[in-house]
Parts: structure tokens; C-alpha cells; sequence
């Protein structure tokens, strides 16, 4: 049996569904800091997913922090208080770096969410009312399955992870910001381009006269350019993505929200290959305008 | 040289260059200048006809429409018995090739490729076999005295080794008409009368009908009849207006 997508449910008319902000504001040893406090029931597929998560629910207060917050000095077998809650979380593992509207996640079990979530009014006894109560549940499903189905059925609403994600603090805002710097980059790109071949095509007129001059039709000679054109293309946007991805690969990834994936990298290449061609078209046109005279009387 | 081949009169009767009342006006401004003003004139196969006259005086012109470069704005031309007048300027290049040979002012030869390339290139823009290409250019380089400098690039040969090549690479396809623009204008006057004597040599040996323009009267002589531009018009050199 194979599950393969991930989706959300997220509360609309359910009563045992209430959005809470995760994040707390913590104290470890003399540190302040902020962390965005996620609960999972451990053992089940999402404690799977979290490095070293089989050891949630050994003991009722441990928890297992992202790197964003060992990278503060959080140790494993310290403790953090909460302030707005007064649980305690002792550290009892480190996964590899996880946010919440760029806010570090600490993984706790399901009970001890609750308790620091709910319990706070109460001075850390959990209110019956609170029993059982989640900001969402995840659901892993077997393809094919009609999760809007399901969702209607059940009167909420559920979405898949990247739609989660879409509906997280800041995400949508900051990602539109970073796809518009990208798309300026492409049409950047596609300019800077045809002006290289421009420029080259206009330093290498007096051969493409003598060729003309030597009888090569506009045909040839610009079919020969665009293949010259095509190889610089592949070779210089090869070398392009292995740089990149080279210089990529030095950019820690906890400091800077970043990642390198290969399908965006290849999306890129292929775009800017076509954008340059695109671009060197300009120049192409160039090279049929060249008059074969220039040869006559070229005192080089 | 594989469109020529299947022509068959112009192995019997390549026709040399004619031009029968050409005239050439380029705009100016509002005006007009009269480049070339009703030229009549025929280059037999086998001949070397050499054109002096001053600056601005037409040559570079008479060549440019010998050439097939520019249309002439009346008067027709004839080169290895097929007109270029009227044709289409794809049409036009193809001509060039089989049957225009060009020797530039500077040898105009390309940076990057070696006194062999040179003269293969001649055959790719041709579609000539590979081989068959290779051979010829070689030949050819022999023929003209450098056949041991046939992987040499133009900055590493001398002047008058780089016009032998721009020469070589003129006789790549059989050109019916050879078209010469100032051969030899950066060269030492021995050098120049070799290039100029090796022209004449050619011209013989493959039967062309050799075009070349000077502004050098010695040079000029060398040539089997020397014609004078004066303003546009053909004169015969020595003509009553000459110093
Ligand atoms: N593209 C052009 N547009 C306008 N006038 C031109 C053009 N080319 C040449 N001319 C004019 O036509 C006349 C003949 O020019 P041409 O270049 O044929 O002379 P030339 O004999 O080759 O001169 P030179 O010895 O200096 O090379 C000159 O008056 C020149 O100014
Ligand atoms: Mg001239």
C-alpha cells in the first residue's frame, strides 16, 4: 500500500478544530527566543517525517528542536520554558532545519501541544474543553481518493501541502516578491543576450560580407551563425547551472531560506537558452542585412 | 565548381567578362554621382585587363557590378556567358561562387583559420565533396608557392604569402571572371610585381578573364592591356588626356 500525497485539514465548521498561533516566546538557560511549537502524535507518519522522532512520547515533555534553534545554543537535555504557558520542554533530539513564517519549529507530542497551548488561562491544567482539540490534522491518503469529497462530507475544508504552505504568514507575499526578481532576471537575461550577439555579430560584419562576397547565400551564413549561437547557448548555460548550483551548494542552508532544486535549476537553464536565442534573433537579422560590398575596398 | 561542371558550354566557351553600357548612379544627397557612365567592355578568357585611374574615378565600382555586388542601374553583364543583370540576389551569391573569383585589397583572408581552411571554405559554401575540396586546395596552395605553409594562420604568414592565399582561394571554384582590387597595395614594389606576375601567370594557365584594378602604372603594364577610368568612363590608357 503506497501513500504518496500529504494534504491538510484545516478547520472551517469542525468543533474540534480551533487555529491557535504557534508560536511562543522561549527562554533556555539565559537565551530568549522565539520558536513556532508544532505537536505530533508520536509514532504516527508525521513523527516519521521529523529526524530522530521516534523519540517523542518517551518521556511526556520531550521535544525535538530544529536546527534553527540549536543554532541559538540549544542543546540536547536542556530546557525550555514557554511565556505564555507553563510547560516545560526538555530537548531530545535536533532535526534538520524546519520554519514557520521564518520562525524555528520545536516537535512536541501531540498532550504537551496542548498543554502549552491551552492550558495557559488555567496555570497548566488542561480544561476538559480542550480535550482533543487540534489547529489541523494531517491526512495521507492513496492516490485517486476524492479528498474534496471527503472534505465536504466531513464540512471541512481540506487542501493539499502546497497549499498549506501557500496559506502560511508571508509566504505568498514573499514568494510572488521572489518570483517577480526572478522572472526581471529571465527578460534581463534575454537582453543581455541579444546584445552580446548583437555586438558580436557587428564586430564580425567584415567576415560575414567576405563570406557573403565569396558566395554564401544569407541562408548559410545565418543558419551558421544560430548554430554558433545555439553551441555558446548550451555550453555557457551549462557552465551557468554548475556554477550556480556549485556556489548554491556553499550557501548555508539555515541562515538563508534557500534551496536548490533540480527541476528548478533545469527549468531555468531551458529558459534562459530560449530567452538568449529569442534574443539573438535581433542580431541574426543583422547578419542578413550585411552587404557583401563591404569586402570591396576592406583595406585591412 | 560541381554547378559548373554541368554547364557544358562554359568549358568550350567560358565567355569572359562583358559589360555592355553599364551605368551606375549612387543617391547623393539630393543629387546623384555618376559612378560609372555607359562602360562597354569585354575581358576575353585567358586575358588579364588591368584598370588604373584616379581616387573616386569608378573602379571599386566597375568591379562591385562585374561581381554581381550591385545591380547596375542600365547596361548588362555577362559573366562566363550568363547575365547577371535582372537576376536575384539569392541567385545572385550562387553566381559569385561558381564563377566570380575575388582578390581583395589586404588579402581579406579570416583571422582564425589556416591558409588551407581558407580555401576549403570555399568548397563548403559550394557543397563540394570533402575530399575532392581538400585535394584541389592543396593543389592550389602548391601552385601558388605554399604548399609548405598550409597550416599557417594569416598573422603568421607575410604579407605577400597572405595575397597568394587570398589568390589561391580565388581559383578554388574555376571562376570564369577573376576580380582584382588593388593586390597589392600593402606590399614593397618587388613584392607587388610577384603578386601581379602570379596573377598574370594564373590567368593564363586557367584561361581566366582577370579584372584588376591598380593605381600603380608599373604594375599596370605588367597586365596584357591596361584601360583608364576617368570620372566614370572607360578610356583607353594613354589616351590624349594622360600627363
Ligand atoms: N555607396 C556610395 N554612395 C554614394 N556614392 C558612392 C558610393 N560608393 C561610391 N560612391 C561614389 O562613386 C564614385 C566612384 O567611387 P568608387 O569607389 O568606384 O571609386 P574608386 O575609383 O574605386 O576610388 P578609389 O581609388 O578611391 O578606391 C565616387 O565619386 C564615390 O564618391
Ligand atoms: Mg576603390
Amino acid at each position: 500500500m503506497s501513500y504518496n500525497e500529504n494534504f491538510l485539514v484545516i478547520p472551517a465548521k469542525f468543533p474540534t478544530f480551533v487555529p491557535e498561533d504557534p508560536k511562543f516566546h522561549a527562554e533556555w538557560d539565559i537565551l530568549s527566543l522565539s520558536i513556532a511549537l508544532v505537536g505530533i502524535e508520536p509514532g504516527g507518519f508525521m513523527a516519521k517525517g521529523v529526524a530522530g522522532g521516534s523519540q517523542l512520547g518517551r518521556t511526556r515533555t520531550g521535544v525535538i528542536v530544529s536546527r534553527g534553534v540549536a543554532a541559538d545554543g540549544v542543546r540536547v537535555g536542556g530546557r525550555i520554558t514557554l511565556d505564555r504557558s507553563s510547560v516545560a520542554l526538555h530537548v531530545v533530539g535536533i532535526a534538520p532545519t524546519a520554519t514557520y513564517g521564518h520562525v524555528a519549529l520545536v516537535y512536541a507530542p501531540i498532550a504537551l501541544w496542548r498543554q502549552a497551548t491551552y492550558g495557559q488561562v488555567t496555570g497548566g491544567v488542561l480544561p476538559a474543553s480542550a480535550q482533543g482539540l487540534a489547529s489541523a490534522a494531517a491526512l495521507q491518503v492513496r492516490p485517486g481518493i476524492d479528498v474534496s469529497a471527503v472534505g465536504t462530507h466531513l464540512g471541512v475544508d481540506i487542501v493539499t501541502k502546497q497549499q498549506a504552505y501557500a496559506g502560511s504568514p508571508g509566504y505568498v507575499a514573499e514568494t510572488a516578491t521572489m518570483s517577480l526578481i526572478i522572472d526581471f532576471l529571465y527578460v534581463i537575461a534575454a537582453l543581455i543576450v541579444g546584445a552580446f550577439f548583437t555586438v558580436w555579430t557587428i564586430q564580425r560584419k567584415a567576415d560575414i560580407g567576405l563570406l557573403k562576397a565569396l558566395g554564401a547565400s544569407n541562408g548559410l551564413v545565418i543558419r551558421d551563425a544560430l548554430g554558433q549561437v545555439a553551441l555558446v547557448m548550451a555550453a555557457a548555460t551549462a557552465a551557468g547551472a554548475l556554477v550556480g548550483s556549485g556556489i548554491g551548494s556553499l550557501i548555508p542552508g539555515g541562515t538563508v531560506p534557500f534551496a536548490l532544486q533540480t527541476g528548478a535549476i533545469v527549468t531555468a537553464a531551458v529558459i534562459l537558452a530560449v530567452a538568449g536565442l529569442v534574443g539573438s534573433l535581433v542580431a541574426v537579422r543583422r547578419i542578413a542585412a550585411v552587404d557583401p560590398i563591404i569586402a570591396l575596398g576592406a583595406a585591412s | 565548381m560541381t554547378a559548373r561542371d554541368v554547364t557544358a558550354d562554359t568549358m568550350t566557351d567560358r565567355g569572359g567578362l562583358r559589360l555592355e553600357q553599364v551605368c551606375l548612379r549612387y543617391a547623393d544627397g539630393d543629387g546623384e554621382v555618376v559612378a560609372l557612365d555607359d562602360v562597354s567592355l569585354t575581358v576575353d578568357p585567358g586575358e588579364m585587363v588591368a584598370v588604373v585611374g584616379a581616387s573616386g574615378s569608378g573602379k571599386s565600382s566597375l568591379l562591385a557590378v562585374a561581381g554581381a555586388m550591385r545591380q547596375p542601374d542600365s547596361g548588362h553583364i555577362y559573366v562566363g556567358g550568363t547575365a547577371v543583370t535582372g537576376v536575384p540576389a539569392k541567385q545572385r551569391s550562387t553566381l559569385r561562387h561558381d564563377r566570380v573569383g575575388f582578390v581583395f585589397q589586404g588579402s581579406n583572408l579570416l583571422a582564425s583559420l589556416t591558409a588551407l581552411e581558407q580555401l576549403e571554405l570555399v568548397g563548403r559554401i559550394g557543397r563540394a565533396p570533402r575530399a575532392a575540396t581538400r585535394t584541389k586546395a592543396l593543389a592550389l596552395l602548391e601552385e601558388v608557392g605554399l604548399a609548405a605553409k598550409a597550416g599557417r594562420r594569416p598573422g603568421q604568414l607575410s604579407g605577400g604569402e597572405r595575397q597568394r592565399v587570398g589568390i589561391a582561394r580565388a581559383l578554388m571554384a574555376d571562376p570564369a571572371v577573376l576580380l582584382v582590387d588593388e593586390p597589392t597595395s600593402a606590399l614593397d614594389h618587388q613584392r607587388a610585381i610577384d603578386i601581379v606576375s602570379l596573377l598574370v601567370e594564373e590567368t593564363h594557365r586557367h584561361r581566366i578573364a582577370t579584372l584588376m584594378v591598380t593605381h600603380d602604372r608599373s604594375l599596370a603594364r605588367l597586365a596584357d592591356r591596361v584601360i583608364e577610368m576617368r570620372d566614370g568612363r572607360l578610356e583607353p590608357a594613354g589616351a590624349p588626356s594622360e600627363r
